[in-house]
């Protein structure tokens, strides 16, 4: 009797719960319908106001009306002084210069990525904005089922009228860093210290090998994976375990190990060359440059593409370092005139389309 | 009314009265203390939340709205549910049997990676077959990932709480290895497992939302499992095994088979919630596709009190914690750590009540509840 | 050939000896809370709290010293909480433990979001390394023995410290007892309560200094999550090592060569999936439980609250 009283007690509970689900559909329904017409005016409205010369009727008239609602989702924590960090900010600026209404959710994993789309989507957001590039199968996936959201991906894929994907080459500063690394090694080998053996990865690390070869034809790289994306320590000590083995240039993108791998170099007095953002103050005498991905630009360029109406959806742009997506840091004081010739000399190949991707599935050299 | 009172009146005095009261209906306090338990838990990480400048109440009504107060999120809870419960089963069952199993997190892992193999790669099956024959496919691959585990215990004598632990980071990097190479489908881009077959998929129950007969199945196997452990001879078994292993051998009970099937059992269970995930929801096996159910298994099981209902209502918060989580996030801007501290909290409260319900239980039962 | 290989053998036992010791502190902690008769599953929490705090006090203060107080004070307070719940509140310890990891996991995440910082101004202050002088330079063995920073001479110091006193003092005998058979210690004067206390609290130092050690000896940064499942590895490291002190020893340091080891092995290229290298730490734990190790026997009374007659 009491075990019964129990699982009624259970049932009950379920079915109250049951019972709030669908009263608090019957309002949902019934607000796209009034509000649609209030959404599309501004939309409608943007490029007529466009026109005059003047910009900011445009940017206010958006703001009296109704705000964009953009969402953004991360993969990671989005304190990791990269990647990730450079998206939100500039989702912040744009929210500052917009008047946006935002939303985020970060520490996403691949396996609940999917409901957090849903959720925003049903949620009627205007821009749903996946900043990773493992995200790019499930936005795919969920964008048919909200054909009037918006959604966007650092990714590769834009299958869906309403997507739009957006990426770097994530192998042209790479390809960079390798002419410097290649001109300013003396012991011919190169250590790279990453999170996996992805295709990414394997890209980078081929980039690398190709930027160097076009300086030193006797150049072997080290490649090392930590496994882990925050283990900082463990990339620290990959990076000394291959300066032990002679790499007298250590490169280092693997996301909190980043900073692990140039504090190894420090350690060894060896020059590091750093990701993501500039990583300089780390150790001034000893990080030559920094391969800067400007991650922040893909939020700008979907919130703004949207906003002027002069983004193309269903499409792919791949950017690089014709866009300044990619670009080295400034270099420091150990980087001579000639190593800075070498790297204009091939920026401008890249940008004349010289260079060939370089392959993402296996090692160059094997 | 009464027979209790052996005084000579016929109505009770307040004291018997509460004590008659608590008797009766020891689940419904423990219940009870535990909600308070959850709301002191809210309550200091509202204060959390404030310092980080962002409205507690608005925070907590995220909380509610996005795991059960819509449609999808309702869903959503429901739907992480599943594996939850199938892991605290797991670990219940083997507690019950006397081992500690905190390998559920890898057999579960295994448990997908049996299905995939025959959900994705064997054709041409009617659904209903496709789908007994990934479950079965689940249930093998993480009984067998359980039984490395035990034939160390049986055979050698070693340790079953360190070797299912490292059981489940071996788990974890084999199935790693597994989808950067030999289960990834050669046409994919990023690290992922093929995709099973529509015939293998679990239908939606609950539409435009993620659940899944996956759900059903779970209570009914919950019910299965209860049964078995106290209503059958194997049960009684695994059970005397459990709580004296001497007095089972003078029993006569064949001890090395009540701990096969406990550890078949406990690694089935896990590996079936793997199968479930995979079959209803996920369909593929992607990087970190077991989001911490083995451990959250376990914390349920223990919050549950190793009952059924306890199990159930345990599974049930934990997944309106995880949804309603990340509702607070999207809704409210909650900083990712600090759902991390209030479920922390949450866990550290509920069980620290416990000692409440122990206290009254032995105050008015005179013994545990 | 040979030289190669003489610098890969050292820099993997150097590496080792490194790698052990942040195992090594939350290990030795677990191990004394065990001893008495409580599972400390909270280390991990207890850690990063440590290595948090430790970070914390170092970078506004600009003494490594200030931070490592500040950690173990930190790593003090939480097992305070779970000497509470175990002991005078007496419910499961296992959960508590799971419950302070997750939160520990949380809090330090929080705590490094509200104070704003950016990578360019936020190093904190390291402990240098020991100056054996001279003596480093020693070749092979004055880079594996004497090049360390003075918490890892400070880790082993402690096993010594605590062998001596679990084996060698009466304290040390009556707190084992504790551990083993609460009853009869509690007839023979022992006080029960205190000692559990004591344990477990002491525990939570330990563990925070090992957290501390990664933040103020290995890396000037905290990062959220820095300890990466160490607190847990820890765990299975206090079994393998058979409960006491010199097996926990030998345990950490099995686990730092097998993780250096698999950095070695993906230096020199072999060609072997990283995934199985990453594998090699806790295979071995498992073979060496099997193999070498035995039937291990925990004390006692573990886990099992003391009920006062």
């Amino acid at each position: 009797m009491k075990k019964f009283s129990l699982l009624m007690t259970f049932v009950l509970l379920v079915g109250m719960l049951a019972a709030c689900a669908p009263a608090a559909e019957a309002p949902a329904v019934e607000e796209p319908v009034v509000e649609e017409p209030v959404v599309e005016e501004p939309a409608a409205e943007e490029p007529a106001a466009e026109e005059p010369a003047a910009e900011e009727p445009v940017v206010e008239e958006p703001a009296a009306e109704e705000p964009l609602r953009v969402a953004m989702i991360f993969n990671t924590t989005i304190k990791d002084g990269g990647y990730a960090q450079a998206g939100y900010e500039a989702l912040m600026a744009l929210k500052e210069k917009y008047n946006l209404e935002v939303s985020i959710q970060e520490s996403v994993g691949d396996a609940t990525v999917k409901d957090v789309l849903r959720s925003y989507a049903a949620d009627e957001y205007d821009l749903v904005y996946a900043h990773e590039l493992y995200f790019t199968d499930a936005v795919n996936e969920v964008a048919p089922e909200f054909p009037d959201v918006k959604f966007g991906v650092t990714g590769y894929m834009a299958g869906s009228p309403n997507v739009v994907a957006l990426d770097a080459t994530n192998w042209q500063g790479v390809y960079l860093a390798g002419v410097v690394a290649g001109m300013m090694t003396k012991t011919n080998k190169i250590a790279m210290v990453t999170v996996s053996q992805s295709p990414i990865a394997l890209t980078m690390v081929n980039a690398m090998y190709m930027g160097a070869l076009t300086q030193n034809p006797d150049i072997e790289i080290l490649h090392l994976f930590t496994g882990s994306f925050d283990d900082v320590v463990k990339a620290k000590e990959m990076a000394t375990a291959a300066i032990k083995d002679g790499a007298d240039i250590v490169y280092a993108n693997a996301g909190m190990g980043t900073v692990g791998a140039i504090e190894a170099a420090k350690e060894n007095n060896t020059f590091a060359i750093g990701s993501s953002v500039d990583r300089n103050s780390l150790a001034p005498e000893l990080v030559l440059t920094s391969n800067i991905l400007d991650s922040g630009r893909y939020i700008t360029i979907a919130v703004e593409g949207m906003i002027n109406g002069d983004l193309e959806w269903g499409k792919v742009y791949v950017m690089g370092v014709k866009e300044g997506v990619e670009f080295l840091a400034p270099f420091n004081n150990a980087v001579p005139q000639e190593v800075k010739d070498a790297v204009e000399k091939a920026t401008q190949d890249m940008i004349d389309g010289k260079v060939e991707t370089p392959p993402s599935d296996k090692y160059m050299w094997e | 009314m009464s027979e209790l009172s052996n005084t000579s009146n016929t109505s009770l005095t307040i004291k018997e009265r509460i004590i008659l009261f608590a008797r009766n209906n020891m689940g419904l306090i423990s219940t009870s203390i535990s909600i308070l338990a959850i709301g002191l838990a809210l309550l200091i990480g509202g204060i959390l939340i404030a310092i980080a400048g962002i409205n507690p109440w608005e925070a907590i009504t995220y909380l509610i709205k996005g795991s059960f107060g819509n449609r999808y999120g309702f869903g959503e809870t429901l739907t992480r549910f599943v594996p939850l419960l199938f892991c605290s089963l797991s670990f219940a069952i083997a507690h019950k049997s006397g081992f500690f199993n905190v390998g559920a997190e890898g057999q579960l892992l295994m448990g997908a990676v049996g299905a995939v193999l025959v959900g994705a790669y064997i054709e041409g099956l009617h659904p209903v077959i496709h789908v007994l024959l990934c479950i079965l496919a689940g249930i093998i691959f993480g009984a067998l990932w359980a039984g490395i585990a035990g034939v160390l215990k049986i055979f050698l004598g070693s340790d079953e709480l360190i070797n299912t632990m490292m059981l489940n980071y071996v788990a974890i990097l084999l199935v790693d290895y597994l989808i950067h190479g030999p289960i990834k489908p050669p046409e994919s881009y990023l690290y992922v497992s093929a995709t099973i077959l529509p015939s293998a998929k679990l239908p939606i129950i609950l539409s435009k939302t993620p659940l899944h007969l996956g759900f059903i199945i779970s209570l009914l196997v919950t019910a299965g499992v209860f049964y078995l452990i106290y209503r059958t001879p194997i049960g009684y078994q695994m059970r005397t095994v459990g709580a004296n292993r001497r007095a089972a051998s003078y029993a006569g009970i064949n001890i090395i088979w009540a701990t096969v099937v406990a550890l078949l059992t406990t690694g089935g269970l896990a590996g079936m919630g793997g199968a479930m995930e995979l079959m209803g929801t996920q369909f593929k096996i992607v990087n970190g596709f077991s989001a911490g159910y083995g451990f959250d298994g376990i914390g349920v099981a223990v919050m549950g009190r190793y009952n059924p209902i306890g199990i159930l209502l345990a599974a049930l918060l934990f997944a309106v914690i995880r949804v309603g989580m990340g509702a607070m996030q999207r809704g409210a801007g909650v900083p990712f750590p600090l759902l991390n501290v209030i479920q922390g909290l949450i866990i550290i409260f509920v069980i620290a009540s416990g000692y409440l319900t122990n206290r009254l239980s032995e105050t008015v039962i005179g013994g545990r509840a | 050939m040979d030289a190669a290989w003489m610098t890969t053998i050292v820099t993997w036992l150097t590496m080792s000896i490194r790698m052990s010791i942040p195992l090594l502190f939350p290990s030795l902690g677990g191990l004394i809370s065990q001893k008495a008769g409580v599972y400390n599953f909270g280390l991990e929490g207890m850690m990063l709290c440590g290595a948090y705090f430790g970070y914390y006090g170092s970078y506004v203060t600009g003494s490594p010293w200030i931070g490592l107080l500040l950690g173990m004070v930190s790593g003090g307070l939480l097992g305070l909480l779970l000497a509470f719940t175990s002991i005078h509140l007496r419910v499961s310890q296992l959960v508590t433990g799971l419950g302070i990891g997750v939160f520990g996991l949380g809090i330090t995440g929080y705590l490094f979001r509200l104070i704003d910082i950016s990578t360019a101004t936020s190093a904190a202050t390291l402990f240098s390394n020991v100056n054996f002088g001279k003596l480093s330079s020693i070749p092979i063995f004055g880079e594996i023995f004497l090049s360390h920073n003075w918490m890892v001479y400070a880790g082993i110091l402690l096993v010594i410290l605590i062998a001596w006193f679990f084996y060698h003092t009466t304290s040390g005998l009556n707190f084992r007892a504790v551990g083993e058979n609460p009853q009869v210690a509690d007839t023979a004067g022992v006080n029960v309560v205190l000692n559990r206390y004591l344990a477990v609290v002491v525990s939570g130092i330990l563990a925070s200094m090992g957290g501390a050690f990664l933040t103020l000896t290995q890396t000037a940064y905290f990062t959220e999550n820095i300890s990466a499942g160490r607190g847990w590895i820890a765990i299975s490291a206090i079994v393998l090592g058979k409960f006491n002190p010199w097996g926990v020893l030998l345990a950490c340091l099995l686990f730092g060569a097998a993780d250096a080891a698999q950095m070695q092995i993906q230096v020199m290229n072999l060609g072997i999936p990283y995934q199985f290298l990453l594998m090699i730490p806790y295979i071995l734990a498992m073979l060496a439980m099997v193999g070498f190790v035995g039937k291990v026997r925990s004390p006692a009374a573990m886990g099992k609250p003391y009920f006062k007659h």
